[in-house]
């Protein structure tokens, strides 16, 4: 039997979390979550999952850029696709989309700004596991 | 300084004590609450900065060589928020070299430890003999009735000689030449209060005569002219307006102390008036101005160096641009578009995430019955909670604007306020399976707004359920009792500690700060409480045993400092009441 992919959210808004796992789970995915930064990095060290999705603005506002980068410079975990799930844009209204894969600065794969439809977050994670 | 003065003066001195040594914290709080000042222990950095900028602290004792040293390195930072607030510093360090560096930051006094109790004291009471608040109050009253009355009244030639500082004939003489306004009744000059404050500042400016000032009040703009010791020599009626203050308690005075309300004269970099006087140009900055109130005003001022036959620089002509309508709104925007963001990361995504999912035809038939049902009910408190939020947001601009309106009736609170509010937060409070236990008191008609206390109660309900442990009871009690109480309660986990002293000790900025929805729901609580005569005291802190212990008290009391704390047994008491008046129903008594 083919093993579930897992799927870490990372996101310090619960209901959120708890929309998005749901579809997630539905869809056939082994979704975990974590609240903060610091929550993700302390789980990195037991599992390592097949895709995470990345909130920015958590413990700070730019926890999230902080967390994709420390995540790619680790070798346990740099192959990890990161799909980046923000509302930094309303905050900070800069292109991150064209940032996106920028190594040093937004190593992500994905950047997608919310709110997102089910459907469309659905498609770039199949895309991304694929 | 009186005995009797020094004591009414500590019992409203503010001290803020700064320091990592528990011991020397405990000490100090105890041996200054003895000598009648109102102390307080500070550990954030963030706190203390914020006190200080809004002025709630009169003097500080600060350890420099707390968190293992560097603390002096605060002390700038604190005199360029408050210039003015008196600084003890404290140290362990005996070295010559501290000593320097902390004296070279302009502290009042430094201190070694141990600490000298009657040294402290009589620092503290220079300090605050010095302090602008304690000596002769320097704000400006707004002209009284009485007041306007006196402006207006009849001298006689002795009282208007003290008042020019005019001998009795040179008086008479001026009067006679027409010079000075007066008449004559039967044989004696009489003279009015307000006319020859006028005619002081028509001689006061000078050889320019009236023209000078005839063209200042034909401008829209504040404008005044300030000479080289910055004193105003002459100003228009629109400088008058805008600062709500009498002319003759702006001729001769110093601009710095009639615009700033200040002591003392601003630096030379931001100084207009001084730059002007030293570059010979014209420069323009943003001033902030304190009206009567003692609000902010943002002005824009204008400093225009007028030259003399010789072509030096006499004075300056200053002209003040109040722009704090425009000001303000764009603080306003700014509120509601950092509001907007924050709502559409949390909210909208969360909405979104479900609504979409629930919409596809596809996705939603692999998702199970009961969950599609969770998802509705969180999406629907996702959206009442932002209507709540969006209505506070207005509600607050109202309330900051002087446009909500308390339109009071007689209402009966349990029908028309308590059972509607717990029905429309229902599926907020399932979804987190948190009851309500509501006990209704010896409750009589009350006089409010009953729109504005439904308000009032959501908030408080939101904010319970926000901070409420997953299937904990909220306690809900209204009664009578004299004044008419609301008191909501419940055991949380996690309750900030920083959110709620913001809200406690009244100093929050709705606009300046990235208010969460909790605190503007507070806020927004206690308004509708102060506009109803009231207020809302919120409790908030550690169960220890049965004891409900507050977070102040828990960290400065000895007792509970081997207590580790446990984030799940943190209580949240909030109690809103405001004054009864006895009223009666229409329709025959209570229901």
């Amino acid at each position: 039997m083919k093993s579930m992919k897992k799927i870490l959210i990372v996101d310090d808004d619960v209901d959120f979390v708890e929309a998005t796992k749901i579809v997630l789970e539905e869809s056939g995915y082994d979704v975990e979550a974590c609240l903060s930064a610091e929550a993700c990095l302390e789980q990195l060290k037991a599992n390592v999952p097949d895709l995470i999705i990345l909130d920015v603005m958590m413990e700070t506002d730019h926890s999230g850029f902080d967390l994709c980068r420390e995540i790619k410079r680790n070798l346990k975990t740099k192959e990890i696709p990161i799909l980046m799930l923000t509302a930094v844009e309303q905050k900070y209204p800069m292109n991150f989309n064209r940032a996106a894969g920028d190594e040093t600065w937004l190593p992500v794969d994905v950047y997608i700004d919310k709110p997102v439809e089910a459907s469309v977050l659905l498609e770039r994670i199949n895309k991304l596991l694929r | 300084m009186r005995p009797g003065d020094a004591r009414s003066s500590r019992k409203h001195a503010h001290v803020a004590i700064m320091d990592s040594d528990r011991e020397t914290v405990e000490q100090l709080l105890k041996e200054l609450r003895k000598l009648g000042y109102k102390a307080e222990a500070i550990e954030q950095t963030k706190t203390l900065l914020r006190k200080v900028k809004n002025d709630l602290i009169d003097v500080l004792i600060l350890a420099v060589d707390a968190w293992g040293g560097g603390r002096f390195e605060l002390i700038p930072l604190i005199k360029r928020l408050n210039r003015s607030l008196p600084i003890i510093a404290t140290s362990g360090d005996d070295s010559l070299e501290t000593a320097g560096k902390v004296r070279e930051q302009g502290v009042l006094f430094y201190a070694m430890k141990p600490l000298d109790m009657r040294e402290i004291d009589i620092v503290l009471k220079n300090a605050l003999a010095r302090g602008p608040k304690y000596q002769r109050p320097i704000t400006f009253v707004k002209p009284t009735r009485a007041e306007n009355d006196r402006e207006n009244e009849i001298l006689d030639i002795n009282e208007a000689s003290r008042t020019l500082k005019l001998s009795k004939n040179t008086l008479a003489r001026l009067a006679k030449q027409g010079e000075i306004p007066a008449c004559r009744i039967g044989n004696r000059w009489c003279f009015i209060r307000n006319q020859i404050y006028e005619w002081l500042r028509i001689r006061a400016a000078g050889n320019q005569c009236n023209y000078n000032t005839l063209i200042l009040e034909t401008m829209d703009e504040g404008v005044a002219v300030v000479d080289r010791r910055l004193k105003i020599i002459s100003c228009n009626s629109a400088y008058l307006k805008a600062l709500d203050i009498p002319r003759d308690r702006v001729i001769g005075e110093p601009c710095y102390r009639v615009s700033h309300r200040s002591v003392a004269p601003c630096d030379e970099p931001i100084c207009p008036v001084r730059k002007a006087f030293k570059t010979r140009q014209a420069v323009k900055v943003l001033h902030v101005n304190y009206d009567n109130e003692g609000k902010e005003r943002y002005c824009d001022v204008v400093a225009l160096p007028i030259k003399d036959a010789h072509g030096d620089i006499t004075s300056v002509l200053e002209i003040i641009r109040d722009n704090t309508e425009i000001y303000n709104l764009n603080r306003h925007l700014n509120g509601v578009m950092r509001f907007f963001a924050r709502e559409s990361k949390a909210t909208l995504g969360t909405v979104m995430m479900n609504i979409s999912a629930l919409a596809d035809e596809n996705l939603s038939a692999t998702i199970d019955k009961s969950k599609r049902s969770e998802m509705l009910v969180s999406s629907l408190c996702s959206l009442k909670l932002m209507h709540d939020m969006i209505r506070n947001y207005i509600v607050s601009y109202q309330v900051e604007n002087g446009r909500l309106q308390c339109n009071k009736s007689i209402v009966h609170i349990a029908d028309n306020i308590i059972y509607p509010v717990i029905f429309e937060t229902a599926p907020l409070l399932r979804k987190k399976a948190i009851s309500i236990d509501t006990f209704i008191g010896n409750l009589k008609p009350t006089y409010c707004d009953v729109d504005l206390m439904k308000v009032a109660f959501t908030d408080m309900i939101n904010s319970m359920a926000k901070y409420a442990m997953n299937g904990s009871k909220i306690r809900c009690s209204v009664e009578t009792d004299g004044d008419f109480v609301m008191v909501v309660s419940g055991v949380g986990a996690g309750v900030p500690h920083e959110k709620f002293q913001n809200l406690s000790d009244g100093s929050l900025d709705v606009e300046h700060q990235e208010m969460s929805d909790a605190e503007m729901g507070l806020y927004i609580a206690r308004r509708i409480a102060e506009i109803h005569d009231g207020g809302l005291n919120i409790e908030t802190g550690y169960i220890v045993g049965d004891q409900h212990v507050s977070y102040d008290e828990f960290r400065a009391t000895r007792q509970y400092s081997h207590l580790e704390v446990v984030s799940n047994t943190e209580f949240i008491r909030l109690q809103l009441r405001i004054p009864h008046i006895d009223v009666h129903w229409d329709d025959g008594g209570d229901k």
